[in-house]
């Protein structure tokens, strides 16, 4: 099938040699920027790869050809995640002999991904008070929600670790590891320009979602929280996000998204001076709007998992109790 | 130095102090210099007979910072 090239095949030079290219999304945030940087020698590296749909892979070629860039002069990948919309073009840039750079721990959430079944979330959503009937219908895999928009490269060229530099062509690129988000989410810092790739870690508008899953780390929210005093340590000279504009300010950027997480969890400590409450009860009260009629009903997973990762940092720091209920539901406070 | 003033409200179960707080780490997420906050009201929250929250109506001051356009 072909379709027409879509009008967010756009791009613009950020700064000497590095181009941010705006790739489709088939839902809000609408545009996932992928940057794509000269090595030299007609080589290129790109941060990311948009979705593995249609429309985004042809924006992405057309980009490519708008600037004289030959496919197979892509030759390396500098993935910070393995989100859809970050790492969905993967298999199809490697069939093309990109070199895959990805994180061990991201290359291990591509493959829960792509086996895992519907029950680990009913089973996770239950023990956290949500009212799954024994029986659900319709309840979705990760890959039934992902399906047309992941296509992700399962074996890595290289599995980078966090500091280790990797020298390409003219440039040398450090991966910072930033867990939070998810388990594996690196940044990229261009060492001589200072330039920052940070994937979905440092947002400039929107705060990047961080919730406890069927399988993740226990306390990502405290894990996100100490990304961001290790990204705002660094000496950035310009931020290149996912989404949103670039921009400057990288240690006021972290310092108003810690800002936010220490606010949610003044909110939610203050929920369970009444008592106990499930994670599933704290939701319905500090994401309230999300039960609102027109809210598209996968955000109150997203709600009750994003308020997970707050109870357990509560947990972890010894401001409210954490009980494993004879019910098998967990309550806090 | 030029203030701009802001009116807010917070809500706690525990304390009136906390009712402050509450809506000065929110506000602190967006607004930085905050030097500060004037209870306009104080309202106790009750059920049953008994206080269960308090509320509070802030007037809070913060710096006027111009950033520097580079
Ligand atoms: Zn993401």
């Amino acid at each position: 099938m072909t379709e027409p090239v879509p009008d967010a095949a756009r791009m613009r030079e950020v700064a000497p040699g590095v181009l941010e290219v705006f790739l489709p999304l088939p839902s809000k945030p609408s545009i996932v920027n992928v940057f794509l940087i000269a090595l030299g020698g007609e080589r290129w590296a790109l941060v990311d790869t948009g979705t593995g749909r249609e429309e985004s892979r042809a924006a992405l070629d057309e980009a490519l050809a708008r600037r004289g860039i030959e496919p197979e002069a892509l030759t390396e990948l500098l993935a910070t995640h393995h989100h859809p919309d970050h790492f969905g073009a993967s298999a199809w840039l490697k069939a093309r002999g990109t070199r895959i750079h990805l994180s061990a721990l991201e290359r291990d959430r591509v493959a829960y991904a792509l086996n895992a079944s519907a029950e680990d979330m009913l089973v996770h959503g239950r023990r956290h008070g949500m009212p799954i009937p024994a029986q659900p219908t319709g309840a979705p895999s990760p890959m039934d929600l992902w399906a047309a928009s992941f296509q992700p490269a399962t074996e890595p060229d290289h599995l980078p670790e966090d500091g280790e530099v990797l020298e390409l062509g003219t440039r040398r690129f450090q991966a910072i590891w930033t867990p939070g988000h998810t388990p594996g989410h690196l940044c990229w810092l261009d060492l001589e320009s200072r330039i920052l790739f940070v994937g979905d870690h440092l947002l400039p508008k929107i705060t990047p979602h961080v919730g406890v899953f069927a399988t993740s780390p226990p306390n990502p929210l405290g894990d996100f929280l100490a990304s961001q005093e290790k990204v705002a340590a660094l000496d950035v000279a310009l931020v290149c996000p996912a989404h949103g504009g670039v921009y400057a300010d990288h240690r006021h950027r972290a310092g108003q998204l810690v800002a936010h997480h220490e606010h949610r969890l003044r909110v939610m400590a203050d929920l369970l001076q009444a008592g106990p409450k499930s994670a599933f009860e704290v939701t319905r009260q500090a994401f309230a709007w999300v039960f609102e009629d027109g809210v598209n009903r996968f955000q109150i997973g997203a709600a009750v998992m994003e308020t997970i990762a707050h109870l357990e940092l509560l947990a972890v720091r010894g401001t409210v109790p954490r009980t494993l209920g004879e019910d098998g539901v967990v309550r806090f406070g | 130095m030029v203030e701009k003033i802001v009116e807010l409200t917070g809500t706690s179960s525990r304390s009136i102090e906390e009712a402050v707080q509450m809506a000065l780490s929110r506000a602190s997420v967006t607004v930085s210099g905050i030097r500060r906050a004037e209870i306009t009201s104080t309202t106790a929250l009750v059920e049953n007979g008994r206080i269960n929250g308090w509320k509070v109506e802030l007037r809070v001051a913060f710096e006027i910072r111009d950033r520097i356009h580079e």
